[in-house]
């Protein structure tokens, strides 16, 4: 492919090919049997132009050097077309060249092999689901995704970048059903660069083992209460709350109205950096790409812009956005490394890549000793927030409630709402390293035309203080 | 796209099917899936070009089964004819090698003989350099946010029985939104297979009328239960979020469907609302990823009762029940809601008092089991008392259940419905849409 990029002749400023492959396999295993095995390798190419200031995008299956020459042709004919409408001038600087190999180490890659270790774990996992306590089991689950990403990147001023990473998730899960009423209790769901090595059979069982435990106190549980009191949010259910109201909301590319036709714009303006008091003081966020095993670590952005660990926010006040070099171009506000493209066939838009919470230093058991009336949640199976990523209510699978310093009963259906900057400003004590954990997803959604994109986050459990908490019903 | 054209295509892709089929051991069956399309995507932003994107993706998915077991694996096809074979002999040979590790499924579908079909949609060619202008032009006046997609789709499905199927179609859309200087906003659609100036601008000038009423004096509504109006947009997201499980046969088996109480007789749906699966709306095919094809019209919710689930033949083969043919997914491809008596211009009046909703977003269910959902108001929504717009009003947050909103307290549906583009493209371009009528629902209960 490098050659072939060499022997292209291109009438632009500015020229970039990516060659991008994702064999990508899913597989479900339901009450022990292999219920659907779906792979697939999507490979392709995308040639982008700049052109008197005018990116334009040109995606084909094709890697033959005239289908290419063809692409970018298409490329900078549309750009010259079009940048006479150009909402920004840029330039070459929103292009640095990127040199190098990202290959993380101690990954089991996917290969042939696989498919059968897969199987025959998973199969395990929901042999080990198991009914207790007289409740009727329905559906007892795993679904798992595996893939290995590789991405090539050649650019007319000298980019040569090789990128390769092995990306997980699966959810093992069990639904049940006990005096009319059902519900699904599952693990969390594990997501990260990792390969085989880090679902062996003694954690399926592990997790299947707590499923089956806590499935049949939830179905025999009370609704969560409807009142405000102290919130213990657990890890599971953390990566959520930050990716959507701390992630989305910093993304610069929606603050400067990029986004306010599909996924929304934000509550946070540009003069908000350096300025707003974004949580308490025990907040501390950072965009890290630098994280071994975490999904969205890498060493350069799909434009070129050279990765490393940043500041969002620090002791609660807002600091830098999520904003590429084009962002950052437009906005004048401090951004990081995070133009990312969904694959070969979307162009790169401003994305989260890890957005972590930094740990602090109280145990699990000193935020329940510390707590008088409140509930633990962890799990997430509902989530919702408005385009300006300001009012959101999430639900949790799981909830238990904290009583005089001691957690008591566990309650089902439990949800909270609240808004985002007094909510972080209600942060009352952040989980140690103990409670840390790297979650993340497959399947963040944005843009126009539509795009995925995979995003880690590494929090610790946090407690809140005066939520609005509420249970099911209708 | 030239109906040649989407020939030419579906021609290599019988070639390719038909060379594979012949390729296939004793005791293989074969199901291949074709997704093409040739699309551009223009982003705007500030009435101006944020990104220009050109498309050309075709993809090909091999299902093979033996023996009750079954997988499949998808590749990018290039048109090289060589090529193109030898990826998908490669991938056959994948799976051949994959399903021994599998264990048998008793719900394994072969495919089946049957009849093919064809439906070629062409359109002309919609030249960017002209349509960008006229686009723009109007534009300038005000701030647009959007996406103008548009290009030819190709669906194809053949199998080792026989059947063979082709779908293409060749539109556009102009999906937008307008803002005034104090951030509200209006959202419109501009879409069909021809693109008019006049009917372009005339789209428009709603848009930018309802922009004027957002520029009255915001209005603080509390939270609390409220009468609404939800305009056909927003009935559509309810609707489209409902299908997440909810008219699913396969989600009722396995413990998650949100209407499991209608099903089992402990709740109610009004009797003015009637969901149907209606291929007759001719947006999308009426073949699935197996090859058969669905009934033209299914009653789903037939005057507030359950009539029917989604039931592929997956789902009819495991718990021993009858398909309907529905795709594997058992999500509705073509939604038709069937409207009421509340004429078009009398919407204000018969809302009277209340909040006029003209898009909601990010609808997830707060309680599954209750059919709950929470939700957000979103664009052009407004505070209407005795019949008049008094202003635009802040988002507010919606938390309540079906048995509600399309239960009890369902007062009446507008006679006129619209057609909602299904504008989705994850990964590729989606086809197919939504009819809807406009609702008016009392004491619908808003949270935040």
């Amino acid at each position: 492919m490098k050659e072939t990029f060499k022997q292209l002749s291109v009438n632009a400023d500015w020229w970039g090919l990516r060659e991008i492959e994702d064999d990508m396999t899913v597989v479900s295993v339901r009450n022990d049997k292999v219920e659907s095995v779906k792979t697939e390798v999507n490979k392709g190419y995308m040639a982008e132009v700049l052109v008197d200031g005018q990116f334009a995008y040109f995606a084909t299956t094709r890697a033959d050097q005239p289908s290419l020459q063809y692409a970018f042709d298409q490329a900078a004919g549309r750009a010259n077309e079009l940048k006479k409408y150009n909402l920004t001038n840029f330039a070459t600087t929103e292009r640095p060249p990127a040199q190098g190999s990202y290959k993380p180490n101690a990954q089991q890659k996917f290969n042939n092999d696989s498919l059968k270790e897969i199987v025959d774990r998973f199969v395990y996992s929901t042999q080990n689901l198991k009914a207790t306590g007289g409740i009727d089991v329905i559906s007892r689950s795993v679904r798992g995704l595996f893939s290995n990403k590789s991405m090539r990147y050649y650019s007319s001023n000298g980019s040569d970048y090789e990128q390769n990473l092995t990306q997980s998730q699966y959810t093992l899960s069990m639904t049940g059903s006990y005096e009319g009423d059902n519900q699904t209790l599952g693990n969390g769901t594990k997501v990260g660069q990792f390969g085989l090595e880090s679902f062996d059979k003694m954690t399926l069982l592990q997790e299947a083992e707590e499923i089956s435990r806590d499935l049949e106190l939830v179905l025999k549980a009370d609704n969560c209460p409807t009142d405000t009191r102290d919130l213990l949010i657990m890890p599971d259910q953390m990566y959520l709350q930050v990716h959507e109201s701390i992630g989305h909301p910093l993304e610069i590319d929606r603050i400067l109205g990029d986004e306010r036709n599909y996924a929304g714009w934000s509550f946070v303006n540009l003069e908000d950096f350096g300025n707003l008091q974004y949580g308490s003081p025990l907040l501390n966020v950072t965009f890290d790409p630098t994280v071994q095993s975490e999904m969205a670590s890498y060493d350069f952005d799909d434009t070129g812009a050279p990765a490393k660990k940043t500041y969002l926010i620090k002791e609660g006040k807002l600091l830098a956005g999520i904003g590429s070099l084009e962002s950052q171009k437009r906005s004048g506000v401090k951004g990081v490394a995070c133009s990312r493209m969904q694959s070969w066939n979307r162009p790169p838009i401003d994305r989260m890549a890890n957005i972590n919470v930094e740990c602090g230093d109280s145990s699990l058991d000193d935020m329940i000793a510390a707590t008088e009336k409140g509930v633990l949640m962890r799990s997430n199976k509902s989530w919702s927030i408005d385009d300006y990523r300001n009012k959101f209510q999430f639900g949790c699978e799981y909830g238990q409630l904290i009583e005089d310093g001691k957690l008591t009963k566990v309650v089902k259906n439990p949800n909270y709402r609240g808004v985002c900057t007094p909510f972080w400003n209600n942060l009352k004590m952040v989980g140690d390293a103990s409670t840390m954990q790297v979650s993340g997803s497959f399947f963040c959604g944005k843009g126009e035309p539509n795009q995925i994109i995979r995003v880690g986050h590494a929090v610790p459990a946090a407690l809140f203080s005066n939520i609005e908490v509420f249970g099911g019903g209708k | 796209m030239s109906k040649e054209k989407s020939m030419q295509i579906k021609d290599s892709f019988y070639k390719l099917s038909d060379k594979l089929v012949n390729s296939l051991n004793s005791g293989e069956e074969l199901t291949l899936n074709f997704h093409g399309e040739h699309t551009n995507f223009l982003r705007f932003n500030q009435s101006k070009v944020r990104q220009s994107t050109e498309v050309q993706q075709y993809s090909v998915s091999v299902d093979l089964v033996i023996d009750n077991k079954q997988m499949s694996r998808g590749f990018n096809i290039t048109f090289d004819e060589d090529q193109d074979y030898k990826e998908a002999l490669a991938t056959l040979k994948y799976c051949q090698e994959q399903l021994p590790h599998l264990q048998e499924f008793n719900a394994v579908v072969s495919p089946q003989a049957g009849e093919g079909s064809e439906r070629i949609v062409t359109a002309q060619k919609l030249e960017v350099n002209t349509v960008v202008p006229q686009m723009l032009g109007e534009m300038q006046s005000v701030d647009m946010a959007g996406i103008f997609t548009s290009g030819p789709v190709y669906q194809g499905v053949v199998n080792s029985k026989g059947q063979k199927h082709w779908f293409s179609n060749d539109s556009f859309y102009f999906d937008y939104s307008l803002y005034s200087a104090k951030q509200k906003a209006v959202k419109n659609c501009y879409a069909g297979k021809e693109w008019n100036e006049a009917d372009f601008k005339s789209n428009f000038e709603v848009s930018k009328q309802l922009l004027d009423k957002m520029n009255l004096p915001e209005v603080n509504v509390q939270k609390g239960k409220h009468r609404v109006y939800l305009s056909p947009s927003a009935v559509g997201e309810i609707v489209g979020t409902m299908s997440w499980g909810g008219f699913s046969m396969g989600a009722y088996k396995k413990g998650y469907s949100p209407l499991k109480k209608l099903k089992d007789g402990e709740e109610i749906l009004s009797g003015k609302f009637s969901v149907q699966e209606n291929f007759e709306l001719g947006l999308c095919p009426q073949f699935n990823e197996v090859g058969e094809v669905s009934s033209p019209v299914l009653n789903l919710v037939n005057n507030g009762k359950l009539e029917n689930f989604l039931t592929s033949t997956m789902t009819a083969k495991e718990f021993g029940l009858e398909s309907n043919f529905a795709s594997s997914s058992e999500f509705p491809r073509s939604v038709v809601i069937k409207p009421g008596q509340v004429a078009k211009e009398d919407v204000l009046k018969e809302l009277d008092t209340g909040l006029y909703v003209d898009n909601l977003h990010y609808i997830n269910w707060s309680d599954r089991m209750s059919a709950r959902l929470t939700g957000m108001t979103r664009f052009a929504c407004f505070w209407v008392e005795k019949g008049e717009i008094k202003g635009p009003i802040k988002d507010l947050r919606f938390d309540e259940s079906l048995y509600n909103a399309f239960g009890s307290e369902l007062d009446s549906l507008t006679s006129h419905s619209e057609i909602i583009p299904e504008t989705s493209t994850y990964f590729q371009r989606s086809i197919g849409g939504m009819s809807s009528p406009g609702m008016f629902i009392n004491n619908f209960n808003f949270t935040l």
